[in-house]
């Protein structure tokens, strides 16, 4: 357990980063992923699971950001990937 | 692993636990007794005398639309083992109603019987306890559920190390702190698979509005509402006239023509008046994946009885995205294997409250332990003392008030006060007084009281149904049928476990609280 307290305020920083930065990644990835990606566009269940995947992909991103090193390395990294996801889905969207 | 990466997840998993665990238990315990909310509702109703009550659905639809052209929506409720015979139920004025037809082909209201007892836990169960309404309350537990998620992510990872030395070992003995992390370690790890599920569908149901109005805005360049044009099935206009659809008999066969084992139970007329009218069909099926908790649904054309979207009809999910969409659904309902199935995750529901409440006990012991070992003064600081007193109060108190709760609704049913005031009544009066009397005697000497309430609480449900088949309680008397015997077992084993750790807390209570650690293993 952290009996040196000071040291675990980076966790909470990346916590919350990563739920505020993780959201609009998990967005992209849903959509890029799971929906622009496969086939079967007329099918009603597909919209749907793209939506269900977003809470798997966002969970995954808070759980991993705690290995982020730094602060810097926490924002650095979700800014970057939230904008080529979202630059992929602009690419590839119909 | 590297011992850095381990402790940054044991406090990420200290945190999101003792964030999450109180909301969790609530929700696990009322999700589990929620596994039997249709037989908790009958269980707690007096059955309106349906005297004279006419069994042909087809009339009564028909007279039905007749008298009433302008609603758009209206469920017809087919006979089961809860309901003699078919009544209609729509809403006007923001007030629900019901209507049977009597034998001389008259329409005529039901008779109120009470509340949805079942339902109250199903809603307490959704807002993790909180006295807010639903749509304020279910973000909240969907971010909850989310951290939840997160803790799971944590723990995991921190038992990895230990995973295989450690794995179904229980070390019972007078380290308090090992058992608990023993118990907690074995519980998690045992229903993992089933709390992966939850806490993915639990955040899902939660936040879904907020994640389609991202989508819409980030990833559809059409929006949604063309994602959604694109894929909606190609329908005819249906006929504003009801009289010429097809009879709710037909419909039922078409049904059941669709798709074998499915056995509807009741037809919610949607769209009337419109060219997009639909029945949507509910019926229960024990081999598939459902829906819903129970039912599972056939969309269907109610003047040609063509079924134009197969996605939630049991069984007949025709592309891989259905199949997995209903899954999702089915494996947080649980409906997907009959009453067997309820049973096990009513139990897995109880085993995942434990889990939460076991916790927190080791975020207590963990700092009770750190304080005699660093020689500080025996007493625990305030805040710790809080949370010992928080994690027992609410967690005995949800048990003792849902047990209460339910009891009374019976008891009370053809009282003066209405059933929604009743019930919330009962729950959070008794959640609140065990709460302060958790607070009044900190949680070392509250335990054994409110376990005692909690189990006294909890026999009065199957005392009930004793005494009323027994026929001392006339007013409650009412036929016994077998889906009144999972809410009496469950509830009478329950309350023997209550009154055993009652016994037990009562007779250690002295040498809990001066147990001392012989072991030097740092963990939680």
């Amino acid at each position: 357990m952290a009996r040196n307290t000071s040291s675990s305020w980076p966790l909470l920083h990346h916590g919350l980063v990563s739920a505020v930065l993780g959201f609009p990644l998990a967005i992209w990835l849903s959509g890029l992923l799971v929906y622009h990606l496969t086939s079967g566009h007329d099918d009603p269940a597909k919209y749907q699971v793209a939506m269900w995947s977003v809470v798997p992909f966002w969970a995954a991103i808070v759980g991993l950001s705690f290995m982020a090193r730094s602060k810097v390395v926490c924002w650095v990294g979700l800014l970057v990937a939230n904008a080529v996801a979202a630059g992929l889905v602009h690419l590839v969207a119909r | 692993m590297k011992a850095d990466t381990l402790r940054k997840y044991l406090v990420v998993h200290t945190w999101t636990g003792i964030l999450s665990s109180l909301m969790l238990f609530v929700a696990f315990y009322a999700g589990g007794i929620s596994m039997f909310a249709p037989e908790i509702t009958h269980w707690a109703r007096i059955e309106p005398a349906r005297v004279g009550a006419s069994a042909d659905a087809d009339a009564l639809a028909a007279a039905f639309f007749a008298a009433q052209p302008k609603t758009a929506r209206a469920t017809l409720v087919l006979p089961s083992e809860d309901n003699a015979a078919p009544f209609m139920r729509y809403k006007q004025d923001g007030r629900e109603h019901r209507e049977e037809l009597d034998t001389a082909g008259q329409l005529r209201p039901l008779a109120d019987g009470g509340g949805e007892t079942g339902g109250f836990v199903d809603h307490l169960h959704r807002k993790g306890g909180l006295p807010l309404p639903l749509d304020i309350a279910e973000p909240i537990i969907g971010i909850v559920s989310l951290v939840y998620a997160v803790a799971l992510i944590s723990g995991v990872v921190v038992l990895l190390p230990s995973l295989l030395k450690d794995l179904f070992v229980l070390r019972i003995g007078r380290n308090v702190k090992r058992m608990w992390l023993d118990l907690h370690n074995l519980l998690g790890l045992a229903s993992l698979p089933f709390h992966i599920v939850m806490a993915l569908s639990a955040a899902v149901f939660g936040l879904h509005d907020w994640i389609y109005a991202t989508q819409n805005a980030l990833v559809y360049p059409q929006g949604l509402k063309g994602v959604e044009a694109q894929s909606a099935p190609k329908r005819a206009p249906v006929t504003k006239d009801t009289s010429a659809w097809l009879p709710p008999s037909q419909l039922v066969a078409q049904a059941k023509a669709a798709a074998p084992g499915f056995e509807p139970t009741a037809l919610d007329y949607r769209g009337v008046g419109t060219p997009k009218a639909m029945a949507h069909v509910a019926g229960t099926d024990d081999q598939h994946f459902k829906r819903s908790a129970r039912v599972g649904f056939a969309l269907m054309d109610p003047a040609t009885g063509q079924v134009f979207q197969s996605s939630y009809l049991p069984g007949q999910q025709n592309s891989g995205w259905a199949a997995m969409l209903s899954s999702f659904f089915s494996l947080h309902f649980g409906s997907y294997g009959g009453e067997p199935l309820r049973v096990l995750y009513a139990v897995l529901g109880m085993m995942g409250a434990l889990l939460f409440y076991t916790g927190n006990v080791l975020w207590i012991e963990t700092r009770t332990k750190r304080l005699r070992e660093s020689g500080a003064a025996p007493q625990q600081p305030r805040h710790v003392r809080w949370v010992a007193s928080l994690n027992i109060g609410v967690c005995l108190g949800c048990v003792a008030g849902l047990s209460t709760a339910i009891a009374s609704s019976r008891w009370l049913a053809a009282g003066p006060v209405s059933h929604e005031v009743l019930i919330h009544g009962a729950y959070y009066l008794v959640f609140v007084a065990c709460l302060a009397y958790a607070f009044a005697r900190g949680a070392a000497g509250s335990t054994s009281g409110l376990l005692a309430v909690a189990a006294a609480a909890t026999a009065l449900i199957p005392a009930t149904s004793v005494l009323a088949s027994a026929g001392w309680l006339p007013g409650l008397a009412k036929p016994y049928v077998h889906g009144f015997a999972f809410v009496d077992v469950l509830s009478a084993g329950g309350a023997a476990l209550l009154a055993f750790l009652a016994l037990r807390a009562q007779a250690k209570q002295t040498p809990l609280r001066s147990s001392n650690s012989t072991s030097s293993h740092h963990h939680a």
